[in-house]
């Protein structure tokens, strides 16, 4: 099995991680308008944002948009999107997105489902490998807690327990000395924020609160990693999305859980405009900084490699003979593996030639990406 | 004669002067007698109190006390009853059937009618008065009540015979039952001899009621001197139906020309008969020689079975010197040997007995004795009446100074006496530390200043947990939600005309202006207006906070300073109490300011909550402040079809859901922020009304101006211990100032 660029998001089901990957999709489809290099998502990623984009498409015709109400995660979803050369489909760069029940760390609840018995080492191996840690909020429900049963309901409609123990063990093995030279981010992404912003159509002038609430509510989440990844540095981004751009939350309701002690959270959302236009804002953040991950490791190896030349790092060196993760993604994709292994199958000159312009295409987008300054919104905190 | 008369005379002048002077030595001894009945009742509260008792409060003997300024009051009593008379009184006294009423005929003029003086039996029933007058001639009586005959009467017989209480009107006492005879009474029998013959007067004057019943009138009777007997006479023995007209006499005053001229100013006295068995008859005796007399003549006619100085004369003698009191009492008698139609014989043996055994044989200490016939007005004249005045005329002065210098001599002793013993207990007293007035108003105002701040702190303390971020304030949430459900429902059933009724009135309208705009411009800022209508409805709870905020600062105020009227707001007992601190004597100006300024208080929506909700209103606005208009204006934009106006009517509705969501969080942030406001207000009146720099002084203002209303009744606690303390030094100060205004005093600061 080929490597990827891994990625891990954690949050509430239901929080609109579809409509986030559809909304990374779309405005990044706009970021390589033009170039040679198109972003593409596998066949069951694709389908889902499919089934995303026609379930806003009917939202639309009825005029009216309701979020389904915030519920457990059950299950683990992964999303690949390749970046990958026009001309060829065989030129390419994976970035594997894993979302998964953050309760599946307790041993106890891994032992209660036998999904999660199944599946839990490949999340273990794909977090231990990925640079960045996604947590979507669902803004609405930061925003509209107004009363204190209401602010109570908080903590369990966003899951922070879970995302919390989700950050510990990333950071955790983000410090660790095999991942240590490798890029760690962690992305704090607000989303469906169409209501709080006043610069994508809507009137908001809550960008400010919400950025308060967000470093209020996942303070915890900050000390955590920052506790945990001691020994290196961790890039926090706050990138504030509107998934959709053209709805605005209308009203809120707080019904109670007849089986939790908490309220649940169902927010109705009205189209604004007329005709409403979908016009997402900041989801591209993702994918740039997931190039900028790619960019900033591939100069890391570009380093070393000079290093070993000078017999230098005799440690690292071995540690290297082993490439795996991202370092052997990064070998494999940037430093020509790809590139001569498909060689080894090509027939003739002109085909090497036409495929090494379309790696350094492929390569000049990522970098490209990466360069691209972020929405005026995303913050490194 | 006429000499004597001047000198009489001039005496009588001599006394009236010093009335005035007696009368306010009697009123200044009766405010000691009462100042003592105080210092008893304020020696017995420290005592009986809680606390203990300051040493040295019991050496005072208040009983012993108060039975001394009896004795000086009985003193001046009868030095006032001396100097107070307007006539020379002598007293003619004596046991029965010796010629006291023949002397007083004598001496008078008048007869058997008006001074019986019959053989046998007693006939005087009426001790009379009688004056000398030029002018009139006549009987004055004054008559019994009927109260006044059961009370001065009947006790006494009642009292005697050990009987149960006497009647309390005539009718009761015609329709007692008295025993038949002594032996049926109460007393032991060696009473009897006495008690039998006054039960037999009792009930004759019960069988005989009727006879003088219609008298007993309380008012004044004059009467002829020739129609006097009937009067004062007891009725002949054997009468069948007894005219007892005399018991309804309670005085008797003859007025009639004497036949000695000469003294102006003489009243002669029939004194009741020693010896007669009437009740209470020794001591209605005894009062009378101690106060209507200036002199006394005891009749002694030595008959056949008289001719000695028996043990009933001696005891006549004995009263009369007791009634003298501080006069020599060889001043004050003379007795009378009555000679008419004795043997001299008898004359000789009862002088002789006289001077044996009552003169104990002559010497300094004899008593005048004078013989006469008391039958022979001339003899009476010549040797009685001269002789008693010339004496009178000259021992006069003298008795009244013994007697005043008696009374004033006791006052002196007791007044010297009370002085110490008060000026102990003052000594005992300073012992004990009690705040006085000012001291007392300083604590008062202090502790009050403490409560205050207690019970404020803890109604500050409830209000900073109201506004701690994890109260919950049910009620205001619950009203918020059922406001802004209202709200939505009403968007969501079509406003005033229902789903259907409006988008008929809107495609209707539409077709009309022959476009969707103007119609759904109208419709937004009647909309808008409707949902600030509704939302300013939560007013009302808002003013309810204020309310429960004063109402709970008036409860730490305390409803004695703050008094709630039934049902008037609680607002209305502060601004009450603002104006009554301002207007007080001393005005405390800020502790008014401090109120007036929590009566500042709004809570009110239109100030508190109607700016931020403007900008949701905003978003109802056809052209909202600060968007784009062109983008509203597309959102009201409809086809003029049934479909547009379903449309329009789903944008619109789905704005007002908006809009309600939007004031429902705003108004849901209302407690926290009210309940802040409501904080900040309680520290700050806390911190003027307690710690602002004239707050201590202000409060002793208050304490002054509303001590009634503070501390109402009596004190408690050390407060009471302070009081009764207070009270028995304040008592003593009384009692020394009375002491104070007694003659002694009066005498030596004008020396």
């Amino acid at each position: 099995m080929n490597p990827s660029f891994k990625a891990a998001v954690v949050g509430p089901s239901r929080v609109g991680k579809t409509t986030l990957l559809t909304a990374i999709l779309a405005e990044t489809e706009r970021l390589l308008a033009g170039s040679p290099v198109a972003i593409t998502p596998d066949e069951k990623t694709a389908n889902r944002v499919r089934a995303n984009r026609r379930q806003l498409r009917g939202a639309l015709e009825a005029g009216e948009f309701n979020a389904a109400a915030l519920k457990g995660t059950q299950e683990k979803s992964e999303y690949t999107l390749m970046l990958q050369s026009a001309g060829d489909d065989t030129i390419d760069i994976p970035f594997s997105i894993l979302d998964f029940p953050g309760g599946w760390l307790d041993p106890a609840v891994r032992e209660s489902s036998s999904r999660a018995a199944t599946d839990w080492a490949r999340c273990e191996a794909h977090i231990r490998e990925s640079v960045m840690l996604l947590v979507p909020i669902d803004s609405a429900v930061l925003m509209e807690a107004v009363t204190p049963p209401q602010r109570r309901a908080v903590p369990d409609l966003l899951a922070f327990e879970d995302v919390e123990a989700v950050a510990r063990k990333w950071a955790m093995t983000r410090n660790m000395e095999e991942y240590r030279d490798e890029p760690a981010v962690l992305v704090l992404a607000p989303i469906k924020c169409e209501k709080y912003f006043g610069d994508n159509g809507g009137h908001g002038r809550d960008a400010d609160r919400l950025k308060q609430k967000v470093r209020e509510k996942y303070g915890t989440l900050l000390e955590i990693v920052a506790a945990e990844a001691q020994d290196r540095d961790v890039r926090v981004l706050y990138a504030p999305i509107d998934t959709y751009g053209c709805v605005e939350l209308m009203e809120a309701h707080w019904p109670a859980n007849p089986v939790l002690d908490h309220l649940d959270f169902e927010a109705h959302y009205r189209f604004r405009g007329n005709p409403p236009r979908i016009a997402v804002k900041a989801a591209a953040t993702i994918m740039q900084e997931l190039c900028r991950c790619v960019m900033s490791g591939w100069d890391t190896v570009q380093k070393q490699e000079i290093d070993e030349y000078q017999g230098a790092y005799q440690q690292l060196l071995a540690r290297k003979v082993e490439a795996k993760g991202f370092r052997r993604a990064l070998t494999f994709y940037l430093g020509g593996e790809a590139r001569r292994n498909r060689l080894a199958r090509a027939a003739n000159q002109a085909q090497i030639a036409a495929g090494e312009r379309r790696r350094l295409q492929l390569q000049e987008a990522v970098e490209k990406l990466a360069t691209t300054p972020y929405d005026r919104r995303v913050e490194e905190w | 004669m006429n000499d004597i008369n001047d000198r009489i005379s001039a005496v009588l002048a001599d006394r009236r002067r010093l009335l005035p002077g007696v009368d306010r030595e009697i009123a200044a001894w009766e405010r000691v007698r009462d100042r003592l009945g105080d210092l008893g009742g304020a020696l017995a509260a420290v005592r009986d109190g809680p606390d203990s008792t300051p040493a040295g409060l019991d050496e005072i003997d208040l009983p012993a006390s108060g039975r001394r300024v009896a004795e000086v009051l009985a003193a001046l009593a009868a030095v006032r009853a001396r100097v107070s008379r307007q006539t020379l009184n002598i007293g003619v006294s004596g046991r029965a059937r010796n010629g006291k009423s023949t002397l007083l005929q004598s001496m008078t003029g008048l007869t058997d009618e008006q001074i019986p003086a019959g053989a046998g039996l007693p006939v005087t029933a009426v001790r009379s008065r009688i004056s000398h007058s030029f002018a009139q001639r006549e009987a004055v009586l004054t008559m019994h009540s009927e109260s006044s005959f059961c009370e001065e009467v009947l006790s006494g017989y009642h009292e005697e015979l050990k009987l149960p209480s006497p009647p309390r009107t005539i009718q009761e006492f015609a329709v007692q039952r008295y025993p038949a005879t002594s032996a049926e009474l109460g007393v032991d029998p060696d009473s009897r001899p006495k008690a039998g013959p006054m039960l037999v007067r009792l009930r004759e004057m019960q069988e005989s009621v009727e006879s003088f019943r219609g008298w007993l009138t309380g008012d004044t009777h004059r009467v002829e001197l020739e129609d006097l007997r009937g009067w004062v006479a007891y009725p002949p023995p054997g009468d069948s139906r007894p005219d007892r007209r005399y018991l309804a006499v309670r005085d008797a005053r003859i007025l009639c020309r004497f036949p000695v001229d000469e003294v102006n100013d003489l009243e002669l006295r029939d004194m009741p008969g020693l010896g007669e068995l009437t009740a209470g008859a020794e001591q209605h005796h005894l009062s009378g020689l101690k106060n209507d007399v200036d002199f006394v003549l005891i009749v002694k006619r030595p008959s056949e079975t008289n001719a000695a100085w028996f043990a009933e004369d001696a005891a006549g003698l004995g009263l009369i010197i007791r009634a003298a009191g501080a006069v020599t009492v060889q001043d004050f008698v003379a007795i009378l040997v009555n000679e008419g139609g004795c043997p001299p014989g008898n004359v000789e043996a009862l002088l002789t007995d006289i001077s044996k055994r009552v003169n104990e044989g002559g010497g300094g200490s004899a008593y005048r004795t004078i013989v006469a016939d008391a039958a022979d007005p001339g003899a009476v004249r010549e040797k009685v009446l001269v002789p008693v005045l010339g004496h009178l005329a000259e021992a006069l002065p003298r008795m009244d100074r013994m007697a005043v210098d008696h009374a004033v001599e006791l006052s002196s002793a007791l007044r010297g006496q009370l002085l110490a013993e008060a000026k102990a207990l003052q000594g005992a007293l300073r012992s004990v530390m009690t705040p006085n007035a000012v001291e007392q108003l300083l604590q008062r105002a202090k502790q009050l200043r403490a409560e205050l701040a207690v019970s404020i702190q803890a109604w500050v303390a409830q209000l900073r947990g109201r506004a701690a971020e994890n109260y919950e304030d049910d009620e205001f949430f619950r009203r918020v939600e059922s406001l802004q459900n209202s709200v939505r429902e009403w968007a969501v059933e079509g406003f005033h005309d229902g789903v259907d009724g409006w988008r008929t009135r809107a495609l209707n309208q539409m077709l009309v202006d022959d476009a969707s705009l103007a119609f759904a411009t109208r419709e937004l800022n009647d909309i808008r207006n409707e949902v600030a209508r509704r939302l300013s409805t939560i007013d009302e709870l808002l003013n309810e906070r204020r309310d429960e905020f004063w109402a709970g600062l008036v409860a730490a105020l305390g409803p004695r300073l703050a008094p709630v009227a039934e049902g008037a707001p609680p607002g209305d007992a502060l601004r009450d109490l603002a104006v009554r601190l301002q207007e007080a004597p001393e005005p405390c100006p800020e502790l008014a300011g401090s109120l007036e300024f929590v009566l500042d208080l709004r809570l009110d929506y239109r100030t508190r909550v109607l700016p931020r909700m403007r900008t949701v209103l905003n978003g109802l606005r056809p052209e909202p402040d600060g968007q784009d208009p062109v983008q509203m204006a597309a959102l009201l934009t409809v086809p003029r079809t049934p479909d547009g106006a379903g449309e329009l009517f789903t944008r619109l509705s789905h704005l007002v859901r908006q809009a309600a969501h939007e004031a429902g969080g705003i108004l849901a942030e209302e407690p926290a922020i009210a309940a802040q406001v409501l904080l900040a207000y309680a520290e700050q009146f806390e911190d003027a009304f307690i710690r602002s720099a004239g707050s201590e002084a202000e409060f002793r203002r208050m304490a002054e101006a509303f001590r009634d209303e503070l501390w109402p009744g009596r004190p408690e606690g050390p407060a009471l211990a302070t009081a009764r303390v207070q009270h028995l030094r304040s008592v003593l100060r009384d009692l020394v100032a009375a002491l104070d205004t007694t003659a002694v005093r009066q005498e030596r600061n004008t020396r």
